[in-house]
């Protein structure tokens, strides 16, 4: 072999130190780097191999009607699904060890081809009967395989034919990423773990849900947008068509519900009709019987009429018969009269004469006797016998003429008016066989009404049986219409019905982003030690590459060998450090993962790509220092590289310009000072490195400090609620009243203030960023409102038309105080009042007049309840539950329990930042040792002389020490600095849209960063003392001249 | 035409403002073969000349000339070659690789040479068959020398520069080493010059070209070389 590279070969045994440290230093940081890089992807992917092995549905469909197999064939059969089923799933409670639970419990059937479980132990369940429970909470809940579970519910028999159940398995289910169970309506709230039975053990006669798995959601990432865009198609295609489903579910039901009462329809209708043959039967006896009435009327009329008749006609006969008898007096009168002034005159009438005779002629004219009477009996009576005795007797003859006319006319129609009179009379009393027959059919009819009476009532009684058979039936299939009216269809798509399964994408995300920043910084770190590193190698090299160009070897040769060296350190140190990282970190954060996450079978990958990137560019680094420094080098004269370099001249340093300080310094402070000034490129790497590596401590703990503390400050310092407790949309006002009353009752309640709290979309800079939007009358009892900018407290509620924003969200969008805001789904915009602090999620606040002119309403959805420190556990359920059970509550919470999630979210980074925190130790460590090393090594000599003067081990120490204090002291001073904006850069990259960490740093993060520090630099310093003990002095001592 | 000549060579070096002559206008001729002593006390130049001569640094002003060919002004590329395959040097501190053994170390030379000699018989040459595969470090200075020696020689070098090569090493041990110097030039015809502050050995050269004050002071040629085992110092 080429002597040459066997003598480096040989060359990296002899000085291992080095060569190790250029190899640790490497594989350290290429560990670090690929790891923590290649996390997500391989985080990601073993969730993606997760849902595709357990086909995680895409789309949930739930109902407030439910589901016929009909409805969810239909939907199933939707363009974009390629297969889904219909479930069952309710939540019931049931005894745990610490009282009652309650348990989300779900349908399982083998034909379903989604959402299918992962077994962790035992069996699936086969038979009725059988259970397989959630393996994370089955420890809580000291369940295992063999034990017996007894639900109980409201209305148990609605939900399950079977109460009884045996523990069969224990399983994961791919809708629950985490170990957040989710939350109902019933209970205290809480969903304690899931569980699934058979099918046939419900007995829902609908289903609850439809689950669907949507045509190319298998084939991209689930974390991806391609992924969102489909499900969210797919979601739409469905809302699209809300109204028809549920129409269609409405007819159905109404189908079943008429199918079920069909008999007792049939059977009024039945009755109806027999009803309505009575009836007509009795329709037609009335009608005879009016008939016969009437024909008996008529009779009874003509009796009558004829009666009447008669009495008219007997009156008549009578009127005439005495108006005759009147006139027939009068005939008597005239004679009076002829004869009493037979021979008499008057020569005037008096005047009761002359009344007589008008009497006379009235009666002529009603009995039409054409006969002017009264003239002429005036006429007689004044007629003088003597004078006018013709005149006289010819009156006197006219009227004895009348007269006798009269008399017999009348006397004859007298005769025949009084046999007339005593015809009809006779005829009347005695009325004969008519008469009776009228009187017995009158009977008859009479009796004939009774029953018919007596019929008609029976038909009517009857009638109306059926008529409230019939309203029953109407009011049933009323109050069905009125509860399947409403009605809701919920689309979901995943993100929405297994939302921890997008934070695990999330938190994946935030993974990379700390990846990108943070391991780059490491990376120039270490890059830095190796370039130095190198350059005293080829510094080192120096008389043995005079010597090699003495023997006629060429520049590049010798540059060879040493980009040999430079490569063997890299390419072995950044091979096992890219090996080892992606071997050992991804699951070192997956292990971290899976306390709060339920996504099993991680792999271990490797990216080659990334992995390449990382080795090259270690080895291009090292490779490329050591190419510079020789090239430079070489470019000497054999000669002079074989004289070793002249030592720098000793100069004076700026200090000693100050002459009173300096004298006044002892002397080995001046060496010291002296000697730290003079090797100008050995001090700045020193501080350099010492810097770099206190900056990556601050940034690591101030990343522990700003994570951890949000919760924190959230939910101790800005809100000043304990819990939240949602309403249902269509709750009434007094609904509402009667649930803060009850609230207010609980005696650890202090205060319940009702809200509206809906999310709307803002425009963003890049994309639509969702808002709580908050409206109460006062926001300041919700919420601390403290201005970001000023830090002083914001008024408890903006003027009108104004709105104050949260912090994070002010950033994402770059909307400030003045600026307007534009709600998506509002009317016009409002002026922001103020940037309030606030750490997660984003929130409006503004007044309930503002909310509604924006959005058109303002209903309270919300109450917020605030409880007098914090109930223990069991009494915070108790209270929950108080509130549940009011109408219209949807579910209540304590945000102790529902920021568990929380909890966890951050402990999974905390560990990930200890692993970060053990990685910079390392590091640290590592470069404090090589630069301890150079120093050594660099000076040998020179300790070597000042041993042999006669320093004590001590004393020689300091010597070393002091340089080596003051440049930590400075390396760490201004590490601490650079690591305040190395930090603040991190922070704001590794987070997510959604929370915003503490900005700044905790005092502790100094201290711990700086303690850190101190003991890696005492822990080198004791390196040094043994190598300086092990300087030989002779050794050291020969003269190269 | 000789075989080495200098003329008029200077060399300076600049240190800040200080400037030091370490060769003022040097000029001398060599023979082919001769056994050449550069004497002079400590600081005349004779490290100087030597490096001149043997490519191993450039000079400012004058011309050198070896083999008739000009290596003043030769590239980079040409004095390493010039070095590679005309010259052997022999340092005063040996400069052996330390971690090749003294056959690698001769190896190390011999592999890029042209007319190379077989490594191992030049170390049977100089009497170190038996020290073949020891490290410097287990050497004694004597024969680090004699390995040193032996590298330079294994090159066939057409020029054979010997700066102080006995400067480290007892009385007898330098005998030895000089009388193998010696033997190269007498038997091989090797060109030696070797650098010597030690008068008592130049009887034993062809030429003794003393410096003073980075000057050539005086060059004597002697008819008769006296052999290195007679002399006596």
């Amino acid at each position: 072999m080429n002597r040459l590279t066997l003598n480096t070969l040989r060359g990296l045994g002899a000085s291992f130190g080095r060569f190790a440290a250029i190899m640790a230093i490497t594989a350290i940081s290429c560990a670090f780097y690929s790891g923590v890089k290649g996390c997500s992807p391989l985080l990601k992917g073993a969730a993606w191999k997760y849902f595709e092995d357990t086909s995680l549905a895409d789309v949930r469909v739930v109902s407030t009607l439910g589901f016929s197999d009909e409805d969810a064939a239909e939907i199933i059969k939707g363009e974009p699904f390629y297969t889904g089923y219909g479930c069952y799933s309710a939540d019931l409670f049931t005894e745990g060890d610490r009282g009652q639970v309650t348990v989300h419990v779900m349908s399982y059937s083998p034909a379903y081809s989604l959402n299918t479980p992962f077994l962790t132990e035992g069996r699936l369940p086969s038979a009725s009967g059988e259970l397989l429970m959630d393996a994370k909470q089955s420890e809580d809940l000291s369940l295992s395989v063999g034990d017996k579970v007894v639900f109980t519910a409201e209305d148990i028999e609605d939900k399950l034919a079977v109460t009884e159940f045996t523990v069969v398995g224990k399983a994961l289910s791919p809708l629950y990423t985490t170990d957040n169970r989710g939350v109902t309506n019933v209970g205290n709230g809480e969903i304690a773990a899931f569980a699934y039975i058979p099918e046939e053990d419900f007995s829902f006669d609908a289903f609850t849900e439809i689950y669907l798995g949507v045509k190319g959601g298998k084939t991209c990432t689930p974390f991806g947008d391609d992924y969102d865009f489909i499900s969210q198609s797919a979601v739409r295609s469905i809302e699209t068509r809300e109204e028809e489903f549920l129409e269609s579910r409405r007819e159905s039901i109404r189908n079943e519900a008429l199918d079920e009462m069909s008999e007792e329809v049939e059977k009024l209708e039945d009755a109806q009709r027999e009803l309505d043959i009575n009836r007509h039967k009795y329709e037609d006896s009335k009608e005879e019987l009016r008939d016969s009435e009437e024909l008996l009327k008529k009779q009874e009329e003509t009796v009558s009429v004829a009666g009447e008749e008669a009495l008219k006609t007997l009156e008549a006969l009578n009127t005439s018969y005495n108006d005759l008898a009147e006139l027939a007096s009068t005939c008597g009168e005239i004679d009076a009269w002829l004869t009493a002034y037979e021979g008499v005159s008057l020569t005037v009438l008096p005047q009761d004469m002359r009344d007589s005779f008008t009497r006379i002629q009235t009666i002529y004219d009603k009995n039409n006797v054409a006969a002017n009477i009264g003239e002429q009996l005036s006429f007689y009576v004044l007629n003088d016998p003597v004078t006018q005795a013709e005149e006289k007797a010819a009156a006197k003859a006219a009227v004895s003429a009348v007269n006798e006319q009269v008399r017999s006319a009348s006397s004859s129609t007298m005769a025949q008016l009084s046999s007339q009179i005593d015809a009809i009379n006779d005829k009347m009393a005695n009325p004969g066989q008519d008469y009776e027959k009228l009187v017995a059919a009158k009977e008859e009819i009479a009796e004939a009404k009774k029953e018919l009476k007596k019929a008609g009532r029976k038909l009517k009684e009857a009638q109306l049986e059926i008529d409230e058979g019939r309203a029953e039936i109407d009011k049933v299939l009323d109050e069905l219409e009125e509860e399947i009216k409403g009605g809701r269809l919920y689309v979901t798509a995943r993100k929405d019905f297994n939302p921890d399964c997008m934070t695990y994408g999330l938190d994946c995300d935030r993974v990379d982003s700390i990846a990108d920043v943070f391991p780059v910084f490491f990376v120039l770190l270490s890059a830095l030690v190796c370039w130095s590193a190198m350059t005293r190698l080829v510094e080192q090299k120096r008389s043995e590459a005079g010597t090699l160009k003495a023997l006629g070897y060429s520049d590049a040769s010798v540059i060879a060998q040493y980009v040999l060296y430079a490569l063997a350190a890299s390419v072995i140190g950044s091979v096992a450090g890219v090996l080892a990282g992606f071997k050992f970190l991804p699951r070192i954060i997956y292990e971290c993962y899976t306390t709060m996450y339920n996504i099993p079978g991680f792999t271990d990958g490797f990216d080659p790509k990334l992995a390449g990137i990382c080795a090259g560019c270690a080895i291009l680094c090292n490779v490329v220092s050591v190419l510079v420094t020789s090239a430079g080098e070489l470019r000497s004269s054999p000669a002079s590289l074989i004289r070793p370099r002249p030592p720098r001249s000793g100069k004076r340093i700026l200090l000693e310009r100050i002459a009173p300080l300096w004298k006044r310094t002892p002397f080995l402070t001046k060496v010291s000072l002296r000697n730290l000034l003079r090797y100008k490129s050995r001090f700045f790497v020193s501080v350099l490195g010492v810097c770099g590596c206190t900056a990556l401590l601050l940034t690591a703990f101030g990343l522990k400090y700003a994570i951890s503390g949000v919760l924190d400050a959230q939910f101790k310092g800005v809100d000043r609620y304990s819990g939240i407790c949602t309403l249902d949309e269509e709750i009434s006002d007094e609904e509402i009243e009667k649930v803060i009353s009850t609230a207010k009752d609980i005696p650890e309640i202090t205060d319940v203030i009702p809200a509206v709290r809906v999310l709307h979309g803002i425009p963003g800079r890049k994309r639509t960023v969702n808002a709580y939007f908050t409206a109460a009358e006062d926001i300041s009892a919700i919420v601390a409102l403290t201005d970001r900018d000023t830090g002083k407290e914001l008024p408890c509620v903006p003027p009108e038309n104004e709105c104050y924003i949260t912090e994070k969200l002010s950033i994402l969008t770059g909307i400030k105080k003045g600026d307007m805001i534009t709600p998506i789904e509002g009317f016009g915009a409002l002026k922001v009042a103020g940037v309030t602090k606030n750490h997660i999620e984003h929130f409006v606040y503004l007044s309930p007049e503002s909310y509604k002119r924006v959005f058109g309403s303002c209903r309270t959805d919300t109450l917020y309840f605030s409880a007098d420190g914090l109930p223990k556990k069991a009494r915070r359920s108790e209270i929950t539950s108080a509130v549940i059970s009011c109408e219209g509550v949807t579910s209540a919470i304590f945000m102790e329990d529902g920021v568990s999630n929380f909890y966890s979210l951050f402990k999974s980074l905390d560990a990930i930042i200890l692993m970060i925190i053990l990685f910079v130790a390392a590091l640290t460590l590592v470069i404090l040792l090589n630069l301890a090393d150079i120093n050594i090594s660099e000076r040998t000599r020179e300790l070597a002389s000042i041993k042999v003067l006669g320093f004590y081990d001590k004393e020689l120490s300091s010597y070393v020490f002091r340089e080596n204090i003051i440049s930590a002291a400075l390396g760490i001073a201004s590490g601490l600095i650079l690591g305040i904006f190395l930090e603040s850069f991190v922070i704001v990259t590794a987070e997510t849209d959604a929370v915003m960490f503490l900005r700044g740093l905790a005092p502790w993060c100094f201290g711990a960063a700086a303690a850190v520090m101190v003991i890696f630099v005492l822990a080198a310093d004791i390196f040094i003392k043994i190598r300086l003990m092990g300087i030989d002095m002779a050794q050291s001592m020969k003269a190269v001249e | 035409m000789s075989y080495v000549s200098l003329k008029n060579v200077c060399k300076r070096y600049k240190m800040g403002e200080i400037t030091i002559t370490a060769a003022d206008d040097i000029s001398f001729e060599i023979e082919k073969g001769e056994f050449v002593a550069i004497t002079g006390e400590s600081g005349a130049g004779k490290t100087t000349v030597l490096n001149l001569l043997g490519g191993m640094d450039t000079c400012d002003d004058g011309k050198i000339t070896v083999d008739g060919r000009d290596i003043t002004s030769l590239s980079r590329k040409g004095l390493t070659e010039y070095r590679r395959h005309d010259i052997g040097f022999v340092f005063q501190f040996y400069n052996l690789v330390p971690n090749l053994t003294a056959l690698e170390n001769v190896e190390l030379a011999a592999q890029i040479c042209r007319d190379s000699l077989d490594p191992a018989s030049v170390l049977e040459k100089v009497g170190l068959s038996h020290r073949m595969n020891n490290f410097p470090a287990q050497l004694s200075g004597g024969e680090q020398q004699r390995v040193s020696i032996a590298r330079a020689i294994a090159k066939s070098p057409k020029l054979l520069l010997c700066d102080e090569p006995t400067g480290a090493l007892d009385y007898n041990t330098g005998k030895t080493i000089l009388g193998l110097l010696q033997d190269c030039s007498r038997k091989r015809g090797m060109t030696v010059v070797v650098i010597t502050h030690n008068q008592a050995i130049t009887p034993m050269a062809d030429r003794i070209i003393r410096l003073k004050n980075s000057r050539v002071n005086r060059i004597a040629l002697n008819p008769h070389p006296t052999d290195v085992n007679d002399i006596e110092w």
